[in-house]
């Protein structure tokens, strides 16, 4: 083809012309360009070398992130009659004995008329609220399993056991029965963990020195006496003496120091304090005065809602239409909060009371949707049924 | 004397037969030769190479002896700028893409199977970096706007002018080419490579390079006939149609 002559024609002249220009060009000798070669091919090695560990090391970042994650155990989930449990819900047993069944086999069993309140959840255990009546759990053992029985001012440390523990909220007082493992309880007023052995019934109480009890007949061990150890506190401040559920001392010393100054100081947490200390010092006039005080300066505080509560609790038989309001305020303001289904119980007991059926259906309805296994579900179906 | 003795090595052989065909006993330059004797024969560091010595050679560059680096380096570098300076033209870069070519061709000398592929291995690297220094190129456009004297041009110092012009019209031309189709184009019309070895170091078929080639050629021919440098470059001898307006 004449046209791929021509280019090669013109091609040929191109390299001529090149080549004429290439003749007299600086060339840099056979050893310098070597040298540079290999300057350059070992300057490429090491980085590559030095990419290589930086990549390495991130991958190993990465792999040991992925296995932390993967092996981090998953938090426990729980279910009470088949239902699945959720934290901060309270459960109280009626008639029967409920159970609450974890995943890692531990199972806390509520004794008639008892009541508790899973506080948290963890992948080694639980933290459980004793309110009043008796539980028995049976804790299956594991080496970082980590439980704990909270009761007024206690804490029952669990490991992995089986053991009964019974609070009883007019006395504060608390029964441990140990049938096997091995417990330790911790609490304001004790000086040091109070360990519990196979068998032995431990009875303790931040108010009095209690009395020992019988142990189980199977039990070798003699029951031991619980003592009351006081931490010798100079001076002890009107809270420190609060936490230890020393109400009347600690009122007292409250009142030494004035209970408007400590008022007019306090924050949202200290004035909830001083509030629950009144009412537990059964002052119910300085409670609510406080109680009040928080609602008008902390309105939009956990501890203003809080405070809503404790009013409703307290206007509960004396004034039940005062209670049914503090109650809706407490719903409306923390409708998942910690108190949400007592406040909701008691709304419905009170509505039932005075006969109000619609309401009461409805708050009944809301109740078995929220707690479906709450202590007064039997009320709330009761309440729908007729 | 024919080669200039900046060269690393000559071939006596072409020198011999041009003296005793022509009876000129001064110095030759290109310009004195007609367009039908070229200069430079296609493989003038490696006519003839046996595998035994190709063989010993690469053995050596596996293993890193410097011996053997030099011997590439003096047998072949002579190629390297060639096929280089084919596709690229002569560039202020021309040294860098060179050191790039056997940088590359120590570090993967072990991929090559058989020793007599060494020459068409080299070829392939040199048209590898010379793919990739076009393709930094066009990525550096803007440069052009910024900063011209940035940009490698073509240095042609000591040719004739008219030849100068016509060369510099000639890669702005195929400057305009795809890569592909350009290295195609030029080391098939300016260095002369038969279709096989160019389907060889293009790492293509041959069937890739003939249809490359053909739209390089269509491109090459619409716009070189719109450059006055290339228009005499093409027009010798065979008239080149020009384009209809």
């Amino acid at each position: 083809m004449a046209k791929v002559q021509t280019l090669r024609s013109a091609g040929r002249r191109v390299a001529m012309t090149l080549d004429a220009a290439l003749v007299d060009r600086e060339r840099v000798s056979i050893e310098e360009r070597l040298g540079s070669i290999r300057a350059l091919t070992k300057e490429r090695n090491d980085t590559r070398r030095r990419l290589r560990v930086a990549m390495l090391a991130a991958a190993v970042v990465v792999a040991t992130v992925i296995v932390v994650v993967m092996r981090r155990p998953s938090e426990l989930t729980f279910s009470i009659a088949g239902a699945a449990g959720r934290a901060g819900e309270w459960v109280a047993a009626t008639s029967e004995p409920v159970a609450m069944e974890f995943s890692d086999g531990t199972r806390i069993t509520l004794a008639e008329d008892a009541r508790a309140r899973v506080i948290e959840v963890s992948a080694h255990g639980a933290r459980i609220a004793l309110e009043r009546g008796r539980l028995t759990a049976e804790v299956v053992h594991r080496a970082e399993a980590r439980w704990a029985i909270v009761a007024g001012p206690f804490v029952v440390h669990v490991v992995g056991t089986h053991f009964d523990a019974d609070w009883d909220a007019a006395l504060e007082a608390l029964t441990v029965k140990l049938f096997e493992g091995r417990v330790e309880i911790t609490g304001a007023c004790l000086s040091e963990a109070r360990p519990v052995s196979v068998g032995e019934s431990v009875r303790l109480s931040c108010r009095q020195v209690a009395p020992p009890t019988e142990a189980p007949p199977s039990t070798a061990p003699a029951p031991s006496t619980a003592a009351v150890a006081r931490s010798p506190i100079k001076t002890p401040s009107w809270r420190e003496l609060f936490r230890r559920a020393d109400y009347r001392a600690a009122f007292e010393a409250a009142e030494r120091e004035g209970i408007d100054v400590i008022a007019a100081r306090a924050g949202a947490g200290e004035l909830l304090e001083l509030a629950d200390l009144a009412r537990l010092a059964k002052r119910p006039d300085v409670a609510q005065r406080q109680y009040l005080a928080i609602r008008n300066r902390f309105g939009r505080e956990e501890q203003a809602a809080t405070a809503a509560f404790h009013l409703g609790r307290m206007s509960f038989t004396v004034a039940p239409a005062e209670a049914e309001r503090w109650f809706s305020t407490y719903l409306a303001e923390r409708p998942a909060g910690a108190f949400a289904a007592e406040a909701m119980g008691r709304l419905l007991e009170i509505q039932h009371r005075a006969g109000n059926r619609e309401a009461a259906k409805k708050t009944a309805e809301r109740y078995l949707t929220a707690f479906p296994n709450g202590g007064h579900a039997a009320l709330a179906r009761s309440i729908l049924g007729s | 004397m024919l080669f200039s003795s900046k060269w690393p090595r000559a071939d006596p052989t072409v020198h011999f037969l041009f003296v005793v065909r022509l009876g000129r006993s001064r110095p030759l330059s290109d310009a004195m030769l007609p367009s039908r004797l070229r200069l430079v024969t296609p493989l003038p560091e490696a006519p003839v190479d046996d595998a035994e010595t190709l063989g010993d050679l690469v053995a050596g560059l596996r293993m890193g002896r410097p011996n053997a680096q030099r011997q590439l380096l003096e047998r072949f570098s002579p190629f390297v700028e060639r096929v280089l300076t084919r596709i690229l033209g002569v560039t202020s870069d021309l040294e860098d893409l060179e050191q790039e070519v056997f940088v590359r061709v120590f570090e993967r000398v072990g991929e090559l199977r058989e020793a007599t592929a060494l020459r068409g291995f080299v070829a392939s690297v040199a048209v590898f970096v010379a793919r990739e220094a076009l393709r930094a190129k066009r990525r550096r456009w803007w440069l052009f706007f910024m900063a011209p004297e940035a940009t490698p041009e073509i240095e042609l110092s000591g040719v004739d002018p008219v030849a100068r012009e016509a060369v510099r019209a000639f890669y702005e031309v195929v400057s305009k080419l795809p890569e592909d189709e350009r290295i195609a184009f030029c080391l098939r019309y300016v260095e002369g490579m038969e279709l096989t070895e160019l389907a060889a170091v293009c790492a293509c078929s041959v069937s890739t390079v003939k249809r490359r080639l053909r739209g390089a050629e269509v491109r090459f021919a619409r716009w070189s006939a719109q450059r006055a440098e290339l228009v005499d470059l093409l027009e010798e001898g065979t008239r080149w149609p020009r384009s209809k307006r």
